[in-house]
């Protein structure tokens, strides 16, 4: 069976470093899925890797299909058609993806005419309007005038969501993107995710350091260390079918009731010579 | 033994003739006591004040209104020479482990700097100080060649707070220092500054914007928004009961526990 993604062997690596130690995973449509793992994981990498967003000096192998076709990473044409209007992509930092002389509203329409080529200026307008009502920017049409520092963060991560949405995507690829917020504000954008995802029955790959983000939100997660995934399990599965390293993740957070104590850290937890894998 | 009095920060944003433009009440009225062996917690999201709070706490600005006290003396007026006492009782702890140390230096050039500047301790004395807080976080004495880009993040936090512990400080000021880190690191950190804290009775002023953390690693929580304070309660109590509705709406935002 083939899922919306299909990650079949992906090897990445930069100089002497091996990113992504050969990794399949699928993704079936309306899936949710958590990708969680520390820094150096290769969980970005695999995110960047499937758009072909890496530099050119990445060494990648194997292949990634959507919707059961394969993905020409060094076909610019063929990516561009890809990128946006089937796989929409939200990343960390949104002061850095928007460009500080442009408006929201110049952003949004360039997206949308970059996915719709040919279509009116109008629609393009009417399509930023929507999505911006679509993850809860209020006054959207003045809004489409304002510039990306005159949004607060968690606002300006909507908008980021909106322009992820314009091209109408199958499935949305998420980078960390609440790890710059405030809870109450991550609280807010999650669930303004959930909803959007929901409604559109959409595919997640949630990208993120934080299990507890991924419970908020995902269905699946998958556990990656060292460049490999060592674990990929329905979320309310993890405890029970727990990789050593993921019960070590999950045992290092503190929890309540804790106070007084001390954090079992992972060295501890793994088992002898374990982590060398 | 370390008290802030009723303290208030305001910024003014000045246009060219000087004239206010707009106030930021950083910090309105707040007042925390600190005592031996004890963690205060300071909560709030981006904008709260706590991070002036703790600059505050530092001296390294000054408050507008209100008094910083240490062993009841009145320090808030106290300048150069008069404060060096309090500064190497109380000491910081910065969340940006890299922006914190100077790259060109080596560590054992960064763990100097302070011994010399305190002056007073001859040469063989400055090498055990060293040797016995590199001990106490636990790094390896070779460390001591490199420099602070060879080191991994939490290294570099062990190296902040080896540099914190160098002056015998009795109180750590502690800004976010482990929301940089990942968690297996970061747990390690947070028992690095348990069993430091059991071991010296040293006091922590922690700022912190996860609440988990906080509720694990401090004994009582001031909850901060827009410079206020919310609350200030014992963490096992917040944290089950909270009263203010900010605390309430705050704490209803954490993320599941898996």
């Amino acid at each position: 069976m083939s899922g919306l993604l299909d990650i079949k062997n992906l090897e990445v690596g930069f100089g002497a470093v091996t990113a992504i130690k050969g990794i399949s995973l699928s993704l079936y449509r309306g899936t949710r899925m958590g990708i969680v793992g520390e820094s150096g994981s290769g969980k970005s990498t695999l995110g960047l890797a499937t758009l072909g967003l890496l530099p050119d000096f990445a060494r990648c192998s194997g292949e990634v299909l959507f919707d059961g076709t394969a993905l020409h990473w060094d076909n610019d044409m063929a990516m561009a058609g890809v990128r946006g209007s089937r796989i929409g992509f939200v990343h960390q930092d949104p002061m850095g993806a928007f460009s500080p002389v442009h408006t929201i509203g110049t952003h949004l329409t360039r997206a949308y005419l970059s996915a719709h080529p040919g279509a009116s200026k109008a629609d393009a307008t009417k399509a930023a309007v929507d999505r911006l009502d679509e993850v809860e920017i209020t006054d959207a049409k003045s809004r489409l005038r304002h510039y990306p520092h005159e949004y607060s963060g968690g606002m300006r991560q909507r908008v980021m969501i909106a322009a992820a949405l314009i091209g109408n995507p199958e499935l949305l690829i998420a980078d960390e993107p609440t790890t710059a917020l405030d809870v109450t504000t991550q609280a807010a954008v999650l669930r303004v995710m959930n909803d959007v995802i929901e409604a559109r029955g959409m595919g997640l790959i949630l990208i993120t350091h934080d299990l507890g983000v991924v419970a908020e939100i995902c269905s699946e997660v998958a556990v990656m260390y060292h460049g490999e995934l060592i674990q990929h399990v329905p979320v309310d599965q993890i405890h029970e079918k727990a990789h050593p390293y993921t019960e070590a993740l999950l045992k290092a957070r503190p929890r309540p009731g804790m106070r007084g104590e001390r954090l079992p850290t992972i060295a501890e937890l793994l088992p002898e010579g374990w982590s060398d894998v | 033994m370390f008290e802030l009095r009723n303290v208030s920060k305001t910024f003014h944003k000045r246009g060219v003739f000087g004239q206010t433009l707009s106030e930021t009440h950083a910090v309105q009225d707040i007042s925390l006591n600190l005592e031996k062996g004890k963690t205060i917690g300071v909560i709030g999201e981006s904008g709260s004040g706590k991070s002036t709070l703790a600059r505050i706490a530092l001296r390294m600005i000054d408050a507008d209104a209100g008094q910083v006290l240490f062993d009841g003396q009145d320090i808030s007026a106290l300048r150069g020479k008069a404060l060096k006492p309090f500064r190497q009782q109380v000491q910081p702890v910065f969340q940006d482990s890299a922006g914190a140390l100077d790259p060109r230096l080596t560590i054992e050039q960064t763990l100097i700097e302070p011994l010399v500047l305190r002056g007073s301790i001859d040469a063989s004395e400055f090498r055990d100080r060293i040797t016995a807080s590199m001990t106490s976080v636990d790094l390896p004495h070779d460390y001591l060649e490199r420099r602070p880009m060879e080191l991994s993040g939490g290294q570099r936090q062990r190296i902040g707070i080896a540099r914190a512990l160098l002056m015998e400080p009795r109180v750590l000021v502690l800004d976010e220092p482990v929301s940089a880190l990942d968690v297996s690191v970061q747990a390690q950190i947070l028992n690095l500054l348990l069993d430091l804290q059991e071991q010296k009775g040293l006091s922590f002023i922690f700022v912190g914007h996860d609440l988990s953390v906080a509720e694990f690693f401090c004994d009582d929580i001031l909850v901060m928004y827009l410079g206020e304070a919310k609350e200030f309660e014992d963490s096992r109590i917040l944290f089950q009961d909270p009263k203010s509705d900010y605390a309430k709406q705050l704490i209803a935002s954490m993320p599941r526990v898996l």
